[in-house]
């Protein structure tokens, strides 16, 4: 994310800043911060998808035999069948693209995928604990403006 | 002063959504870039399939490179539009910005 550059000088700034825009920028911080999470949390669902399909490689990979299974038809219908070519897998790598595997190989490339993911949760993580350092900026202005509003008022009664 | 409170609020929101819009085309750019990390290691010989409707349609590797490196540049190309929409928007924000403080002043 590149929204990080320029936060220094926007830190210096901010007590200058009319309440309007403070609010306003208070608004795009959080809603940054939201969005944020809502990316770690879908890639902490993908990781948890590309572990099921690692732990599932390995259990068809473990029998050498033709193993049978049972082919969902529909969420509550089943029936019997057998993998006929248990060496090959098609891995979906995105953007409609597939690739036919061996079972090795896609462990490797569902592990490679799951390192990338990792990186990229500890970026997200990175800058929403800059975006949360600056909403707390912004909220102490805020309430040091509320707290002077206040005393103000008290002196005029 | 009304007016340009308005004005500034709606640039606001503009950004907003540029900035969504931005984010959205980084994740594909970030998913087509691993596809295409994906297709430089395979060998030639392996088989590769395209998604198109509900059919899976083979595609030779070659093909393949080609489609994703033009996917890439035409999803970075609107990533730069989208760049330059936001710095356009920004410097409006401050023209505007100005023209209150310069108001206040008087």
């Amino acid at each position: 994310m590149e929204k990080t550059t320029g936060l220094p000088q926007r830190s210096i700034d901010i007590s200058r800043l009319p309440n309007e825009q403070i609010q306003a920028l208070k608004e795009q911080m959080a809603g940054e911060i939201d969005q944020l999470s809502n990316g770690i949390n879908t890639f902490q669902q993908v990781l948890a998808r590309y572990e099921t399909s690692i732990q599932t490689l390995k259990s068809i990979s473990d029998s050498q035999e033709k193993k049978q299974i049972l082919v969902p038809l529909t969420e509550s219908m089943y029936i019997p069948g057998k993998i006929s070519s248990p060496d090959y897998v098609l891995v979906d790598i995105g953007t409609g693209y597939f690739l036919q595997k061996k079972i090795p190989e896609a462990v490797k490339f569902f592990e490679r995928r799951q390192v990338t993911v990792k990186q990229k949760i500890q970026e997200y993580r990175s800058v929403v604990a800059i975006d949360e350092k600056n909403l707390q900026l912004i909220n102490s202005v805020l309430q040091q403006r509320v707290y002077a509003y206040q005393q103000l008022q008290k002196k005029q009664i | 002063m009304e007016q340009s409170l308005e004005e500034f609020r709606d640039l606001q929101k503009k950004i907003n959504k540029y900035a969504q819009n931005q984010f959205e085309f980084e994740t594909k750019i970030n998913e087509t870039k691993l596809v295409q990390d994906e297709l430089k290691l395979l060998d030639d010989d392996s088989k590769i399939f395209k998604l198109i409707g509900p059919v899976l349609v083979e595609q030779s590797l070659e093909e393949s490179q080609t489609n994703i490196s033009k996917r890439l540049e035409f999803l970075t190309k609107e990533m730069d539009n989208l760049t330059n929409l936001i710095k356009e928007t920004e410097q409006k924000m401050q023209d505007i910005q100005k023209k209150i403080y310069d108001s206040k002043k008087k």
